[in-house]
């Protein structure tokens, strides 16, 4: 009973991203006059932080036919903003500043949790699900760019997939 | 740390079976995309949490391993036993840091989230422990507020250096290793990337990477939570 529970909420939910792509066909010209805007930020979000410090992911792409890169944020939230990288080291995971993110042409550049992220430091306000985050990235190429990044609650995101395991090294 | 792991032997048929099916209407979708000649590839669907069909899963060690045998002082002040204050319960235990802005949130806002989800009477069977191993910067208060931030009955746990230490070593976990710091004086601190769960009686012990989304994390917990307890 319970498994076709499940199956039904598969089939309706494959019915219903079948339907979206089927209607995603329609909207190329849409698509094709954002091919100029160069630098995009798409689904930037900041999980509700459970002290004065938090983080910032999004995915950034990038529309132009150069590379570009991610050289620093900054926002009136943080007393600091920082790149940062978490990666997994025999087995333990690690912080670390990264320089910049780079961008290719005409492809994209994922934040996005235990993984590449903006860090936010020294937070000034309590930011509850609901705020808005407002963040100035500074690109090499494309200069200032500026983003609205909605406060979620700390549990509505899953995390990247594709992280090490506890195997590795071990 | 030389173990060997099966993977998800205990993921319910259920789950499983709705994977599948979701997989297979993801790829349908695809092909459908392909098919009307979209030139960039619907970058645009991208969703909030949308990591694809493949995520993690929780891993049972194959040999259990009795719950570690160390003591730390927990956020009230007092000494904690964990042996013997976790005994009887399904224990989740965490080595992290409260400074920690990306993976250790990740882990607790899913854990938390999975705990609501699971029968209250089952619920009552878990602890849930938090080991704060950057001793200068994770006092008792702060640990308490950011566990409160979670789930009120999470339990804070810190200690010395040198207590911390080897609490990591019986726990089978690298332990953490605070990193140079920068010219502002703030360091990041590296730990163990995973949970370890320990059933009420010891009679398995499941390790949990990162990137186990919520609905495994609970439907484990709901399962492991079952284990070697008897309804009196």
């Amino acid at each position: 009973m319970k498994l076709r529970t499940y199956r039904l909420m598969g089939l309706v939910m494959g019915l219903a991203i079948v339907a979206m792509a089927a209607t995603a066909c329609g909207d190329e010209d849409e698509a094709a006059s954002d091919e100029d805007a160069g630098i995009q930020i798409v689904n930037p979000f900041v999980p509700e932080p459970p002290a004065d410090l938090g983080a910032a992911y999004m995915v950034i792409e990038n529309h132009g036919d150069s590379a570009d890169r991610l050289v620093s944020a900054a926002s009136d939230v943080a007393g600091a903003v920082e790149l940062h990288q978490t990666k997994m080291e025999n087995g333990a995971m690690k912080m670390s500043r990264v320089e910049g993110m780079e961008i290719p042409a005409h492809g994209e550049f994922k934040l996005e949790r235990g993984g590449y992220h903006v860090m936010l430091i020294d937070l000034n306000r309590e930011l509850k699900e609901g705020d808005e985050v407002a963040l100035t990235l500074t690109f090499e190429q494309a200069g200032e760019v500026r983003v609205t990044a909605p406060v979620v609650e700390s549990a509505g995101t899953e995390p990247m997939s594709g992280t090490g395991t506890p195997m590795s090294g071990h | 740390m030389y173990l060997v792991l099966r993977m998800a032997r205990r993921l319910p048929t259920s789950a499983r079976a709705s994977r599948r099916v979701a997989l297979l209407a993801v790829l349908g979708a695809a092909l459908l995309l392909a098919a009307c000649g979209s030139e960039d590839g619907g970058a645009d669907g991208t969703v909030i949490g949308d990591t694809g069909a493949d995520d993690r899963s929780p891993a049972m060690v194959a040999e259990s391993q009795p719950r570690p045998s160390f003591v730390l002082t927990d956020t009230s002040g007092a000494r904690f036993d964990f042996q013997a204050e976790t005994e009887g319960f399904l224990t989740l235990l965490y080595f992290g840091y409260t400074n920690c802005p990306d993976v250790c949130p990740v882990h607790f806002g899913n854990i938390a989230g999975a705990l609501d989800q699971i029968p209250s009477s089952l619920r009552g069977r878990v602890k849930v422990i938090f080991v704060g191993v950057d001793p200068p910067r994770d006092s008792a208060e702060r640990l308490r507020s950011w566990l409160d931030h979670f789930d009120a009955t999470f339990i804070g746990l810190t200690g010395t250096d040198d207590e911390l230490r080897a609490a990591q070593v019986a726990a089978g976990v690298p332990p953490a290793q605070r990193e140079p710091a920068d010219e502002n004086g703030r360091y990041a601190v590296s730990h163990a990337a995973w949970v370890t769960a320990y059933t009420a009686g010891d009679e398995e012990t499941w390790w949990f990477p990162l990137g186990i989304r919520q609905a495994t994390w609970a439907s484990t917990i709901e399962e492991l939570a079952q284990i070697g307890r008897t309804d009196s």
